[in-house]
């Protein structure tokens, strides 16, 4: 699992923000779309995609994409 | 049955209680904390006919640990009990009489027993101070359950006992609602009896006649299933029924907190969401407050690693038509558009369907605010035809579609 094809990933589970926004460093809890159902698509992505269950504190306690990814696979 | 979060509950089914239960409560609080610390004490007004409820109310507001709640009318001993184990939180149970057959004084020594591993710890009576009367009354009682049941009933032993949650909870996946009855319990619990001395009734009478024991063994032998949005009045004011689960507590909203709730609700991040959005002053608020909290509206405030973190409501229940509205909303900006929000619906609305007994709910949606229309359609609410172009949008949830929702959204989060 590299970070460019999970920053791809979480890209692909919101439908109205600009693609070009999605970057290692992008403050998702900042994006005007951010919501609890992304953060439920995303336990869900990570889940189907990587195999590992996230937890809702795992994405509050995360302040970028990478923060995240760096949870993701600290599981693998 | 809640979710788990306390180590100790004490359920206890009121009939004709009030010379006693508060004394009963005084030395609960005293022998409690010596065995465990973190307990919990439920009280089950079965409609008694003296002032058993006022009694119970005074108790539920001079101390938190303590929950009340009143049957709407005299449902019986164990549909009672069921009625409290629907609210108990511990890890073990303990079901007792509240007229001091059943002594707080045996405690420790059950207690003790429970530690030992045993699933259910039962009190056996022994010299029981009854008339000749009774004695045989009641010996024909345990008679014809062991002729019914197929199973040898051990007359010294009565409600009193200790439970392990397991044993509650099982009882309740294999009985749906029906009341509890140790008769119906499997057979393969650890268990164990401890001798106790059973003390005469601090009324100096058994409240159950030789009718009510007749009507006791029914209900045992074929334990009815009890609907409790008939059965329970609950009175948000003074009891302190606490729901939890899915990793949140819903607390009942009460007078200290409605500064804290109209300090919310005047936030612009919270107003602007809202159908009335006027700057609401503390004498409104009050009012509100005051016409509001009763038994056909449940405001929750939400609880989250020891904060409270926002509102979510059961309100405009329509018993009759099984349906009320619900609405949440979370203040604290550290969770907002996160799981808790979600967690804390799933709790309420299950609430709503296996205590309240609805099978519909409605929601009002401001249409500009799609992040929560976006949010209901994942609880599965619907738009009512002909709501298009509302501007308040009136969306409804059906009980099959929330089933549905609830079972993809558990998956999720667990």
């Amino acid at each position: 699992m590299g970070i460019t094809d999970f920053i791809q990933n979480f890209a692909l589970q919101f439908e109205e923000t600009d693609t070009t926004l999605f970057t290692s460093e992008t403050r998702f809890h900042e994006l005007e779309e951010w919501s609890s159902i992304l953060a439920l698509s995303i336990i869900a992505m990570v889940d189907e995609e990587y195999g590992i269950r996230l937890k809702g504190a795992d994405i509050r306690s995360s302040t970028t994409i990478e923060d995240l990814y760096n949870i993701v696979k600290s599981r693998m | 049955m809640e979710s788990s979060s306390l180590k100790l509950s004490v359920v206890i089914p009121v009939y004709l209680g009030d010379s006693s239960i508060e004394l009963l409560c005084d030395k609960l609080v005293q022998i409690l904390p010596v065995i465990e610390s973190d307990y919990e004490i439920i009280l089950v007004n079965d409609a008694s006919p003296d002032h058993s409820w006022q009694k119970i109310k005074s108790l539920c507001q001079n101390n938190k640990r303590i929950k009340g709640i009143n049957l709407s009318r005299n449902f019986g001993q164990h549909p009672a009990i069921s009625a409290g184990l629907k609210y108990a939180f511990g890890e073990k149970i303990i079901i007792m009489d509240c007229d001091f057959q059943d002594s707080p004084e045996d405690l420790p020594e059950l207690w003790e027993k429970s530690q030992e591993g045993f699933d259910i710890v039962m009190a056996r009576r022994i010299q029981r101070k009854e008339s000749i009367c009774r004695r045989f009354i009641s010996w024909s009682f345990h008679q014809i359950l062991s002729l019914k049941t197929g199973k040898k009933i051990d007359p010294a032993i009565a409600n009193y006992a200790i439970y392990d949650r397991k044993v509650i909870e099982e009882y309740y996946a294999q009985h749906n609602n029906r009341a509890f009855s140790v008769l119906n319990l499997k057979q393969n619990y650890s268990f164990a009896t401890v001798d106790v001395q059973q003390r005469i009734s601090e009324r100096g009478k058994s409240g159950y006649t030789l009718s009510k024991l007749f009507s006791l063994a029914f209900t045992l032998l074929f334990p009815g299933k009890i609907n409790f949005s008939k059965t329970i009045y609950v009175i948000q004011k003074t009891i302190n029924i606490v729901l939890e689960d899915y990793g949140v507590r819903l607390i009942p909203l009460t007078a200290e907190k409605i500064e804290m709730l109209r300090q919310w609700r005047n936030d612009p991040d919270i107003s602007r969401y809202m159908i009335f959005r006027e700057y609401i002053t503390p004498e409104m608020q009050e009012k509100w407050f005051e016409e509001r909290c009763n038994q056909d509206n449940y405001y929750f405030i939400i609880h989250y690693e020891g904060k409270d973190v926002g509102l979510c409501d059961i309100k405009n229940i329509r018993y009759e038509e099984k349906t009320a509205e619900g609405g949440i909303f979370i203040y604290e900006k550290l969770y907002l558009n996160s799981d808790i929000a979600i967690r804390a619906s799933l709790c309420a609305l299950d609430f709503g369907d296996k205590v309240l007994d609805l099978t519909s709910g409605t929601a009002r949606i401001l249409r500009s605010n799609k992040r929560a229309i976006e949010y209901n359609k994942m609880l599965g609410y619907m738009l009512l035809p002909g709501q298009e172009n509302e501007e308040n949008q009136l969306y409804a949830l059906m009980q099959e579609n929330y089933y549905k929702q609830r079972k993809y959204l558990i998956n999720l989060l667990e």
